[in-house]
Parts: C-alpha cells; sequence; structure tokens
C-alpha cells in the first residue's frame, strides 16, 4: 500500500473524534456520507504533480507539515468594506448570527447555515464518479457553509456579501460547503469574499444549481492572510436560458486554487467566468476551469488577466469540453499574463476537447512584459516611469474589470486593484 | 480561383484508395519473434556492431524493462504485446550490393512501384526541373540502396544507412547518437534503442550546403514485424541540407508497430529543413489493422544562428504519437513547425511540437492543422516553454481543426510555461467546420460536393503546404484528398 502525505494521515487518524463533533453527529446519513468521503479520500491522498490537473501545483508544503513560519500572516490588502446590502459573515468557518446583517431579504430567499441543515437532516450526497480529492476530504469534514435557495422568479435586488473571515492565532483547517439553488427565472447578485490573518488551510466548496431562466452574478474577492492557503472548487449546473456570471479577484493567500467546474444542460445558457489575478512574493495562483457543453445552442466565454510581480508563479488551466451532439455551441476563452519582474513565471493550457462539428470555439493566451513602446510613448510625454509602468498595468486589468456588470462591485474591484498597484 | 491542375489530379485520385497497400513477396531472413537480450545482440552482431554500441543497446534494454508504456496521449489502442513482434527482418542477399546495379530487381520494382526512384538518373515523376533527390531505402529494418552517393561524396557530404555509419564514421555516431534524445527519454525511444535496426545518416561538413534534397524512403512489408529506425542528422557550421522522408506499408490486418527515433544537431550558423508526409497504412474504414506510428524526433539547435524546419504532412497510421520538437540552446536560434494531421474513418493521431527556448532572441513559429472526418480523433499538444535565461524570446502558436461529420473529435493542449517577462508567447487557437456557405458557394461553380471539400480543405492547410519542397507538396497534396475520401455526405 501506497504511503499518504503526512497530513492526510492525520486527517484520516482524527476522523473518529472528529465525528462527533461535527454537525449532524447524531444522524446516521450524515455520518455515512462522511465516511464514504474519507474513504474515497484515503484513495485518492491529495493530488500530486503527477495528477495532470495538477502539474503546475505543489501541494507539497501544505501536506508535509507546518511551513511557511516566515511568511506575513495578514491579508494581502487592506481596504474599506464593501457596502453590502444584506451580509452573512463566517467567522473561522462558523456562522455568525450576530455579526450578519439579513434582515432587509425579500420574501422567497431562505438562507440557512450549513450546520443548521446537517443537524435538521438535510439529504447531501456524493457523486461516485467524481475523482477530486478535495471535494471527498470536504464531504468528510464539512462544517458550516451558506445554504441559500431563492425561490421562482424572485429577483433579489442589490448585492448579498458572504464574509468569510479567519482569525487563528494556531493553525487550522477549515472546510466549507456552500450550496445555492435559483428556481426558474430567480435572479440574485453574490460578493464572496475571503479574508483572514494567521496560518490556516481552507477548502471552500461551492455547489450551484441554476434552474430555467435564473441569473447568478457570482463575484469572488480572495484577500486571505499571505500565509493561508485557499483551495475553492465551485461546481454549477446551468439549465436553459439561465446565466452564471462569474469573476474571481485574487491577490490573497501563499498558495490559492480556484476550481471551477459548469455544465451547461440546456439551450440559449451562458457561462462566462472572467477573473484578474495579482501576484507578489512568492505567492502562487492557480485558476483551473472546466466548462462542458453537455447540449446543443449555448455560449461559455472566459477572459483571465494576470500581473505578476516578485517570484510569483499564475497557473491558467481552461479547458472547453463539448460533448458529442452538442451542436451550435459557442466557447470563447482568452489568458493574459503580464510579468513585472525576472523571476515571475507563468503556466497556461487552454484545453479544446470537441466531440461536435458545429461548434465555434477559440482560445488565445498570451504572456509577456509591458509594452516598450507603450511606455515610451508615456514617458516622452513627460510622465515618470514609475507612473506611466502603474497606468499600463492599470489600462491591461481595466479591460477585464469591465466584464463586471455590476457598477458598485467594479467600482469596489477597481479600487482594489488600484490599491495593489500602489503597493507593488 | 481558377481550379489548378493540382487539386484537379488530387479529386482524380480521390477515388483511388490507400495504393500502396501491396505486399511484395520478398523472401526475408528474420530474427526469432519476441524481445530479449539475446535479439539485442542478435541485432548488434547481424549489423557487426562495435562494443560500445552493443553495451550501449543493453544498458537501453534494462532501462526500457523498468519503463511503463504512456497513457496520457489521447489514443486508444489495444495493450502491444512485444513478445509477439519481429524485431529483425531484411531481405535476404546472398552478397552486399556493392553498387546500385548489383540490388535485388524485385526490391528495386518495389519502389518503382511507389514513385520512388532508385536510379540515379531519374527525377520524381510528374515535376519538371525539379533537382535530383539522393535516396536512401529502407526495407522493413534495412537500407537496402542508397543513390547520389559519389556524388555527395564530391562535397564532404556523407549520406549512408545508420548502420554503415557505425563503421565507417564511428567518432561522428558515438559522439552525437543519444545525445538528443537519451535513451532514458521515453519508452518508445528507449525501445527504439535497444532495438533499432536501421536509418540514415547524415553529416554536412563546415561551410557545404548540401547541392541535392537528401530522403529516406521507409517501408515496412514482413508481417508481424516492427520498424525501428534511427536517423540522425548533424549540420556542422554554416551549413544547410534538406531532408525528406515518406512512408508507407501493406494493407493488414494486424496492427503493426513502428517507433522510430529522429535526432538532429545543428551547429552554428547551419539549418536544417524536415519534412515527412507520413502515409503508413491507416487501417480500413472499421479500423481494423494499421500501423502504431509511435515516433520521438527531436532537433537539438546548438549554435548560435541555428535553425530547424520540421514540416509534416500526417495522414497514415492508425494511431500515431509524435512530437518533433526544437531545443532552442544557441543564442538566435530559430525552430519551426508546420503540420498538417488528416484523420479519417476511426484513425486517431496525438501529435505536435515542443519548443523549449533556452537561448537569447530565439523564436519559434507553430502552425498546426488538423482535420478530423469519420469517427477519427485528432489531438494537437504541444509545449512552449521559456527558460530562465531565454531573453527576448518570441513564440507564435496557430493551431486551427476542422472538423467533417459529427462524429469525429478535435482537441487542443497547448502547454505554455514562461519563466522570463522579456519572452512573449502568442497562441491561438480555433476549431470551426467547413460551413454550408463555402461548399455551396464551390457547388454553385460546377464543382461536385467531393471537389469542393478537397478544394476547401487544401485552402485550410495552404499555409502548411506552401512549406513542403516542391516534389512534396504536390503528392501532400492529392493525399489530404485521398485521406478524406469517403467523408463528405
Amino acid at each position: 500500500m501506497k504511503t499518504l502525505s503526512p497530513l492526510a494521515q492525520k486527517y484520516i487518524d482524527r476522523f473518529d473524534s472528529a465525528l462527533e463533533t461535527l454537525p449532524g453527529a447524531g444522524d446516521r446519513n450524515i455520518s455515512t456520507l462522511r465516511k464514504s468521503g474519507l474513504e474515497k479520500f484515503s484513495k485518492l491522498d491529495f493530488p500530486n504533480k503527477r495528477i495532470e490537473e495538477w502539474r503546475f501545483t505543489n501541494l507539497a508544503s501544505l501536506t508535509k507539515g507546518p511551513a511557511n513560519e516566515d511568511q506575513p500572516s495578514t491579508p494581502a490588502l487592506k481596504h474599506d468594506a464593501f457596502k453590502a446590502d444584506y451580509e452573512v459573515v463566517f467567522e473561522n468557518g462558523v456562522f455568525s448570527k450576530e455579526k450578519s446583517r439579513l434582515e432587509k431579504l425579500p420574501e422567497g430567499v431562505r438562507l440557512t447555515s450549513l450546520a443548521e441543515e446537517l443537524g435538521g437532516g438535510a439529504v447531501f450526497s456524493l457523486d461516485e464518479d467524481d475523482n477530486r480529492a478535495l471535494i471527498a476530504l470536504n464531504t468528510a469534514y464539512m462544517q458550516d457553509g451558506l445554504c441559500l435557495h431563492v425561490s421562482e422568479n424572485v429577483e433579489v435586488p442589490g448585492v448579498l456579501a458572504i464574509r468569510f473571515v479567519t482569525n487563528s492565532s494556531e493553525p487550522q483547517n477549515i472546510h466549507i460547503r456552500n450550496r445555492i439553488t435559483l428556481d426558474g427565472g430567480a435572479k440574485l447578485t453574490l460578493l464572496e469574499e475571503h479574508e483572514g490573518n494567521g496560518h490556516y488551510f481552507v477548502n471552500p466548496v461551492t455547489m450551484i444549481h441554476l434552474s430555467d431562466g435564473a441569473e447568478l452574478k457570482h463575484y469572488k474577492h480572495q484577500n486571505e492572510s499571505l500565509a493561508a492557503y485557499h483551495i475553492a472548487l465551485t461546481d454549477c449546473e446551468v439549465a436553459a436560458n439561465a446565466s452564471y456570471k462569474n469573476f474571481t479577484l485574487t491577490h490573497g493567500a501563499r498558495l490559492s486554487r480556484n476550481e471551477m467546474k459548469t455544465s451547461i444542460l440546456g439551450a440559449d445558457a451562458l457561462s462566462k467566468l472572467d477573473g484578474a489575478y495579482l501576484l507578489d512574493g512568492n505567492q502562487h495562483c492557480d485558476t483551473t476551469s472546466l466548462t462542458e457543453h453537455k447540449v446543443s445552442q449555448n455560449v461559455s466565454e472566459q477572459v483571465y488577466k494576470g500581473v505578476l510581480a516578485g517570484k510569483s508563479h499564475g497557473v491558467f488551466q481552461g479547458k472547453i469540453h463539448i460533448f458529442p451532439d452538442a451542436q451550435q455551441v459557442s466557447g470563447d476563452q482568452l489568458s493574459k499574463a503580464l510579468l513585472l519582474s525576472d523571476e515571475a513565471q507563468v503556466d497556461c493550457k487552454p484545453e479544446l476537447e470537441i466531440y461536435a462539428d458545429d461548434v465555434k470555439c477559440s482560445h488565445g493566451a498570451t504572456s509577456g512584459e509591458l509594452d516598450e513602446d507603450a511606455l515610451f510613448y508615456l514617458q516622452a510625454r513627460g510622465i515618470p516611469t514609475d507612473q506611466a509602468k502603474k497606468m499600463l498595468v492599470a489600462a491591461f486589468l481595466g479591460d477585464v474589470l469591465e466584464e463586471i456588470e455590476n457598477d458598485s462591485v467594479r467600482q469596489y474591484f477597481e479600487v482594489l486593484s488600484a490599491s495593489w498597484l500602489e503597493r507593488v | 480561383m481558377a481550379v489548378s491542375q493540382e487539386t484537379i489530379e488530387q479529386v482524380n485520385s480521390v477515388s483511388e484508395k490507400y495504393k500502396y497497400g501491396f505486399v511484395s513477396d520478398i523472401e526475408s531472413e528474420t530474427a526469432p519473434i519476441g524481445l530479449s537480450e539475446d535479439i539485442v545482440r542478435f541485432i548488434s552482431a547481424k549489423k557487426e556492431e562495435p562494443e560500445w554500441l552493443l553495451e550501449w543497446r543493453l544498458k537501453a534494454y534494462r532501462y526500457w524493462l523498468t519503463m511503463e508504456e504512456p497513457d496520457w496521449a489521447k489514443v486508444n489502442y489495444p495493450k502491444i504485446d512485444y513478445q509477439d513482434i519481429y524485431y529483425y527482418s531484411a531481405p535476404k542477399v546472398k552478397d552486399k550490393p556493392k553498387s546500385l546495379d548489383e540490388v535485388d530487381p524485385e526490391l528495386l520494382e518495389v519502389y518503382s512501384k511507389l514513385g520512388i526512384p532508385l536510379k540515379e538518373q531519374e527525377v520524381l515523376a510528374g515535376v519538371e526541373g525539379a533537382a535530383n533527390v539522393a535516396v536512401d531505402a529502407v526495407f522493413d529494418s534495412v537500407s537496402v540502396a542508397t543513390t547520389f552517393r559519389e556524388r555527395l561524396e564530391k562535397e564532404g557530404v556523407i549520406f549512408c544507412p545508420i548502420s554503415e555509419a557505425v563503421q565507417t564514421h564511428p567518432e561522428l555516431v558515438q559522439k552525437y547518437l543519444g545525445s538528443v534524445v537519451p535513451y532514458t527519454d521515453n519508452f518508445f525511444g528507449a525501445l527504439n534503442s535497444a532495438v533499432f535496426t536501421d536509418g540514415s545518416f547524415v553529416y554536412i561538413p563546415k561551410g557545404v550546403r548540401c547541392p541535392m534534397e537528401l530522403s529516406t524512403y521507409f517501408r515496412i512489408n514482413a508481417a508481424q514485424t516492427g520498424q525501428f529506425e534511427r536517423t540522425l542528422i548533424i549540420a556542422d557550421d554554416e551549413s544547410y541540407v534538406s531532408y525528406l522522408e515518406g512512408c508507407t506499408a501493406p494493407m493488414r490486418d494486424e496492427n503493426q508497430l513502428h517507433a522510430a527515433v529522429v535526432e538532429l544537431v545543428v551547429l552554428d550558423n547551419a539549418e536544417i529543413k524536415y519534412s515527412t508526409v507520413q502515409n503508413w497504412y491507416p487501417g480500413d474504414e472499421n479500423g481494423v489493422g494499421g500501423i502504431y506510428n509511435f515516433v520521438t524526433k527531436r532537433a537539438a539547435c546548438r549554435g548560435v544562428n541555428s535553425k530547424v524546419s520540421w514540416t509534416q504532412v500526417e495522414t497514415g497510421s492508425a494511431v500515431t504519437w509524435k512530437y518533433p520538437s526544437c531545443i532552442l540552446q544557441g543564442d538566435n536560434s530559430v525552430g519551426e513547425f508546420y503540420s498538417i494531421a488528416i484523420t479519417n474513418n476511426l484513425q486517431q493521431a496525438d501529435t505536435g511540437t515542443k519548443m523549449i527556448h533556452l537561448g537569447k532572441n530565439t523564436s519559434s513559429t507553430i502552425i498546426s492543422k488538423g482535420i478530423s472526418a469519420g469517427k477519427a480523433q485528432s489531438t494537437y499538444r504541444g509545449l512552449v516553454r521559456m527558460g530562465r535565461k531565454a531573453d527576448g524570446a518570441r513564440n507564435h502558436t496557430v493551431c486551427d481543426s476542422l472538423l467533417i461529420g459529427d462524429k469525429c473529435g478535435a482537441h487542443t493542449v497547448p502547454y505554455i510555461e514562461n519563466q522570463n517577462r522579456s519572452a512573449k508567447i502568442e497562441h491561438e487557437a480555433t476549431t470551426s467546420k467547413v460551413s454550408e456557405e463555402q461548399l455551396f458557394y464551390c457547388q454553385q461553380r460546377g464543382l461536385s460536393e467531393e471537389e469542393s471539400m478537397a478544394l476547401i480543405v487544401n485552402g485550410f492547410c495552404k499555409e502548411v503546404l506552401q512549406k513542403l519542397p516542391m516534389e512534396f507538396a504536390v503528392e501532400a497534396q492529392k493525399l489530404v484528398g485521398i485521406s478524406l475520401e469517403g467523408s463528405v455526405g
């Protein structure tokens, strides 16, 4: 038998005692589910670089024991909070009723915590064919998260913010499970924020289901402690006429991975996954997405931009998979990276897997440094080099930030990007 | 645009099936079936090889035993039984022929049937004004004839079977063999290093521009035989050579293995242009038979301003696994990769390139065109890596896929790794189908549906076809048509 990584072994060893304290402890179904999750995880272990999907991201520093002692353990950015209409707060992975502001939520929105749901006998299942170790681990150890249900044709005005705040003096591992369901014609704008201080590993798994004609705008701001590990997985099912628009802004964490899987299940559906990552120091940020077009006549779009300073390492892996007979599908993808230092590195793997002929798919990927000519143009007009560079980077990012449809979120993300740039 | 003569010819030949599928009844001498150290020794002894080469083969064989067959490529085939293959098969000869006149007439007959001239006065059929082409003909495991050797020797160019080069130029072979593709490189490379039987050896001395195109023609004939050829080309400072490679095999119900290794070494200011028209038997429309083509091709651009250009037209083989690569070590070195991969029926092709930029101001261009028809699967898999020291390096990649029919698949898997900020990488890929409008436009002008399809596909491939030497371009254009036969309607 192969030996497991030390961290995986730890998870297995303390599982029995954890079972008694995790939510849903008394419920046989939940225990069985957790056990099957752990069993699967113990077969898989944490992914290593020999696994194709993980060839650019090495989790050894996480799985082989404590590391990053000398890393600053504060968030990448200090900033003013976003003024949301409704707010859900999780502290160290636990729902905080006191800090959340939910009074104004309209009727037709049911919002509970996962711990509550697990205690109340909610049904969860584990996909047998799913070989993602971190989903299996999350199933075994999920402790809390957001359960949100928006009823048919309910349009939630404004922005609902979900804040995950971690303040840990000691290293800890947090497994969050969110479940978001929008019934037919429902509309919601969500801002998911992660922030923290200290050494910790956070593993949020989000399952989203959008029924016919539903619209979800899902914005994510990842500003974890610079010593933290953030490995997030988001699965989204998009039915006919529905649309899922995600924008992820990343500048936190020592090592982060944002893995998204979108399955388009109906005609005239749209999946749009955009984002920007701003990295410095020895940060590592991995964006991995899989877009599955399972039926005909729908669209997916993706634009990602990265700015890399210091010794940072950026990874973009994007796959568009078109199933047999999924005709009249359009899938476009673009990834651009800007390297600001000699030691930064970017790895990119845009992938197309196509089994239908009447489709239009494209991907593009570029990487390089700032355009010398553009820089010279600005300098020739009396703009100091430093400022000229910032202008060019801001313009580079401006392109993708424009994809954000919600004005207040866009402005918020613009301010965040600008203040990151000021610091670098 | 008027329909060109080539298009008409090509459309005419659309009705021909795989025309190289005949079997020649030539008595051959084979090694016992299967693979063991004894077989490696047998091959080495047959070739009267020096001790160092046998040692190298054995090291490769022992290493191979520790390796596992790779499964990462997007191809499916039943497990190969490596003990059920003949590793050595050679046409029986009493004495080694001393000149072309002494070559077995039956063998010459085979090559003339394939349209390959083994007589020195001839030029390739149908092309006027073309320069002579020197040909090395490899039949199963051995080279049977090499033309124009005297003429080349006058210029100092060495062009001979590699088994002969081991005897006559051991210092060159020992210096460069395995220096680009070491036997530890990959599963099929290791296998080849252990059991390679023949192939071509080319050395272009300093400052020489090779006066004619060099070419090797590979033919598999014997049943149940694997072909493991090894090609080594060295272009010394300021030299130039254009090398062509062609291959065919008989139609058989069984799958045959072809695992070749090609190594190119390019020194200061030298250039190698390497063109391949790969037309191994692809199997029938039900996917029965065909060649498994698992090839390792790599060029080391060691010198400053060195250049390698790979051009390939891949139409044959049941399964193709091939990534001609360039290691751009010398400053200002250039790597190019132009590829057309056509798959029809149940063919599978996983092909692409690797461009490893190590030197300053190195540049590479990748143009890949994949065409899938029938139930075929075609994958472009490529790597572009910019090393830390590759200041000012450039890459431009375009890979386009064309799908004909709704049962086939086209996939693109590029890996792009950049460790140098002054390096610029551009990659674009598209996938589409031949539109009804395009077909209608052509048909409206009096072309049949098949003719229209061939015309459009040739247009799609034009960028790559243009890079082929003229003699091959005509052949390749025809091949494009033949390969797509039966895919319309």
